[in-house]
């Protein structure tokens, strides 16, 4: 049954996109597994169980900061009639991002276990979440096609919808940290530091290093 | 109005705000009349409502922080953000009137004063719903420049789309709707049709035929068009009059962050100005 719905998501038209619930339940799922996947790699069990529940976190709490501001948006460039249907695109689209997420979990641990090199772990994960993210265009794309058509400033909504999804969705991946684990750093929740840096910041400041 | 006819009811606060941003009080039909039905009291209220919405999670990097006086911080950040707009709306009113009536804007005193409010209401509005991002972003982070850089974001995407529904009201205002919808024909003007003062009847371009009446599509082409250039003259003057008197406004009632690693203030030393202030911010990320 869920795997008819992920398929119906995956393949299916706009009008055989699974219910809500169905969604949040696919997205969830697989965002949960894809955490697992990432905190095992570590050989912790508590790591594992802690990232299984922070990835979905992650796409929660990033989607619900962004929501305000997605409807006044809406509501300022006239698009408040289309709302519902724009956010059953995003939905879907989340749903993609986490069944894609889970799917390419198994690949991950797999991957992982040869590979003893950090930057190479994480360029793995940036792999893993870039090619979710491409997935989870497609499906917005999909949705989308229909409202731009009907009105242009659609496109307008979703640009600024994504450059603030990922705008806060990267400080919060920071904050929520660590999801792998790393040698010489104790199993917990949260690091210590997770509410001092600023992910922008520190990557400003790689960026320096390299330029230095 | 007659006894009969029950009295209308008046609209809730939401109710009021979802008209605004909707649009409602702004439809080319309603601007026609010259009349904007909006209570100055009912904006006045929503804008020092959202503004303060949104000063509290700016207050929100002292709370986090451990500020000492962090309550008073967010107080003071709470009240500032609608006094910011408002203020600068009475310093620069008088002078965006008179540049609309230059313009020859077809909106009385009042009228003028209730579009400027709703513009002011829609970008309020705008970076009170950015107001989670900013508080999120305020707990998560240490860094004072990167938060003062988010706040002047924030407050520019908030200006973009307040500037866009004042920029769509006007051109409305400038092309009502007779003009908008004309579908019969419309005899030209005077002075096109008067062969000795029209330039079409030089030897290099063809006459227009007097008789010929011009198609509504061109009379409507030319009035849209004449209005859109008005619009976008009066756009250009208040955009200019009322960035540099808020840009200034703004930095003489910071601080609206607080420093971490100053003593609460309520107001600062008047020194600088803001153009070299996001100058120096933007260079002290890098070398902090």
């Amino acid at each position: 049954m869920i795997f008819a719905a992920a398929e119906n998501l995956l393949r299916g038209e706009i009008t055989a996109t699974p219910r809500p619930r169905t969604c949040v339940l696919l997205g969830a799922s697989g965002c949960a597994l894809a955490g697992l996947a990432l905190g095992a790699s570590s050989g912790e069990w508590r790591l594992a169980v802690y990232a299984a529940i922070k990835v979905p976190l992650l796409i929660v709490l990033t989607a619900a900061l962004c929501m305000p501001s997605f409807y006044v948006v809406n509501t300022v460039l006239g698009l408040r009639d289309d709302f519902a249907l724009a956010c059953r695109g995003l939905l879907a689209a989340q749903a993609t991002l986490g069944v894609m997420l889970g799917a390419l979990a198994p690949m991950l641990i797999f991957l992982s276990l040869g590979t003893n090199d950090p930057y190479a772990v994480t360029l793995l994960d940036a792999l893993q979440f870039g090619a979710a993210t491409w997935a989870a265009q497609q499906v917005l794309a999909r949705h989308y096609r229909p409202l731009i058509l009907h009105n242009p400033r659609h496109r307008l909504a979703l640009r600024g919808w994504l450059v603030l999804f990922a705008f806060t969705g990267m400080q919060l991946a920071w904050v929520l940290r660590p999801f792998r684990g790393t040698e010489g750093f104790g199993v917990q929740f949260l690091r210590a530091e997770a509410f001092q840096q600023n992910a922008y910041i520190v990557l400003l400041e790689h960026f320096a290093r390299l330029w230095r | 109005m007659s006894a009969n006819t029950p009295p209308e009811p008046r609209p809730s606060m939401l109710g009021m705000l979802d008209r605004v941003l909707r649009g409602g009080f702004t439809q080319r039909e309603v601007l026609a009349g010259g009349r904007i039905e909006v209570p100055v009291a009912g904006l006045v209220r929503l804008s020092l409502l959202l503004g303060a919405g949104y000063g509290i999670s700016l207050g929100c990097y002292s709370l986090f922080g451990g500020a000492p006086q962090a309550w008073l911080q967010m107080l003071a950040s709470a009240l500032k953000v609608p006094l910011l707009f408002l203020l600068t709306l009475v310093v620069s009113f008088p002078s965006l009137y008179v540049f609309a009536a230059l313009q020859r804007l077809p909106l009385d005193f009042r009228n003028t004063l209730k579009l400027m409010l709703l513009a002011i209401v829609v970008h309020l509005t705008v970076i009170a719903s950015l107001g989670p991002v900013f508080a999120f972003f305020a707990a998560s982070t240490t860094s004072y420049p990167f938060l003062l850089l988010l706040n002047v974001a924030v407050f520019a995407i908030g200006g973009l789309l307040g500037l866009m529904v004042l920029r769509r009201a006007t051109r409305d205002i400038f092309t009502p709707p007779s003009a908008a919808k004309t579908t019969a024909p419309v005899a030209p003007p005077a002075a096109v049709a008067n062969p000795e003062t029209t330039p079409e009847t030089s030897p290099e371009t063809p006459a227009t035929p007097a008789a010929t009446p011009w198609p509504a599509t061109v009379t409507t082409a030319r009035i849209s068009h004449q209005g859109a250039e008005q619009a976008r003259r009066l756009m250009g003057v208040w955009c200019c009059v009322y960035g540099v008197v808020g840009a200034q406004m703004g930095w003489l009632l910071r601080p609206f962050l607080g420093s971490p690693d100053a003593p609460f203030e309520w107001f600062r030393q008047r020194d600088g100005n803001f153009l070299v202030a996001v100058l120096s911010t933007i260079g002290k990320l890098f070398h902090p």
